[in-house]
């Protein structure tokens, strides 16, 4: 069934339907989430109004997780069964995901500041958190230092697959040592410990950053793929009247 | 509205994340635009239309 997507041109017909349904998505969502996190939603009762910052930092870790997942995923099916579509996803995620990371550490430091006393503490999530910005910025610098595009997509598969390891790391680090970073209070077994009137407006927030990244690694995907397949034509027909 | 924006003393703190991560998701749609406008230049280099 996934074969069928390895066709670049049945793959940018997909995406050129579907961007516009996840872009729209995106718009309606933040514009329900943004009034909900920031007027509608309660303080809370120790942290006061800087709890509204959970609402963009929460989805972008989320998020710059969620990207490397499918940054490894791709390179895997990339580095398996060459399939170019998978190696533009990897291409694609990887300056969102490093972006999403920015933000999760920007904004994670600037809620600690106020309520941690501190910018930065190398505890096990943040240390973590910092590697996975660390890993996309390695992996993009790995693929522009190589010529070569197949060997660049190759050694940037082999990095990406390498670095799924901090998935489970940053997911676990809290209960696995012993952290300044609060527990998981969303996604647990026994269910969600955070208060209902939170909840909904961050499980919103995070539908619409997932809505906003989707719409753009598709059209990311697609117009690297129509700009990859066009450069081809446009050497040939230069070297055609070359010749 | 004052009161709003005074984020209960936390401003500072709130909107600097709220700007950052409204930056960052712009830089990432101008980022795609840029993509895009790449793509149209290879399209008219190869006598194609646009994408």
């Amino acid at each position: 069934m996934w074969s069928a997507f390895a066709n670049p041109e049945r793959f940018e017909r997909l995406a050129a339907r579907l961007v516009p349904w996840f872009g729209w998505g995106a718009a309606i969502l933040f514009a329900i989430g943004l009034p909900w996190a920031l007027i509608i939603s309660p303080p809370d009762y120790q942290q006061g109004d800087t709890v509204r910052i959970m609402y963009v930092h929460v989805p972008s870790a989320w998020l710059s997780m969620a990207a490397y997942a499918g940054l490894g995923g791709a390179s895997f099916v990339y580095f398996i069964w060459r399939h170019n579509i998978a190696d533009l996803a990897a291409q694609a995620l990887a300056p969102i995901g490093a972006v999403f990371a920015f933000l999760t550490l920007a904004t994670g430091s600037l809620w600690g500041r106020p309520m941690w006393g501190t910018w930065w503490e190398w505890d096990a999530r943040l240390t973590s958190m910092l590697v996975l910005f660390l890993l996309y910025l390695g992996y993009m610098a790995l693929r522009a230092a190589i010529e070569d595009e197949r060997l660049a997509a190759r050694a940037g598969a082999i990095l990406a697959m390498a670095g799924l390891i901090n998935l489970p790391i940053i997911k676990f680090s809290v209960d696995w040592w012993n952290t300044l970073h609060q527990p998981a209070s969303v996604i647990r077994l026994d269910g969600p410990t955070i208060h209902m009137s939170q909840l909904w407006p961050l499980l919103v927030m995070a539908l619409a950053f997932t809505a906003l990244m989707t719409a753009l690694v598709l059209m990311n995907v697609r117009n690297m793929s129509l700009a990859k397949r066009a450069e081809a034509r446009a050497r040939r027909r230069i070297e055609g009247e070359g010749t | 509205m004052a009161e709003f924006f005074a984020m209960g003393g936390h401003a500072v703190w709130v909107w600097s994340c709220y700007g950052l991560s409204a930056g960052g998701i712009a830089f990432l749609i101008w980022l795609s635009f840029r993509q895009r406008a790449r793509a149209r230049e290879w399209q008219k280099l190869s006598g194609d239309g646009q994408p």
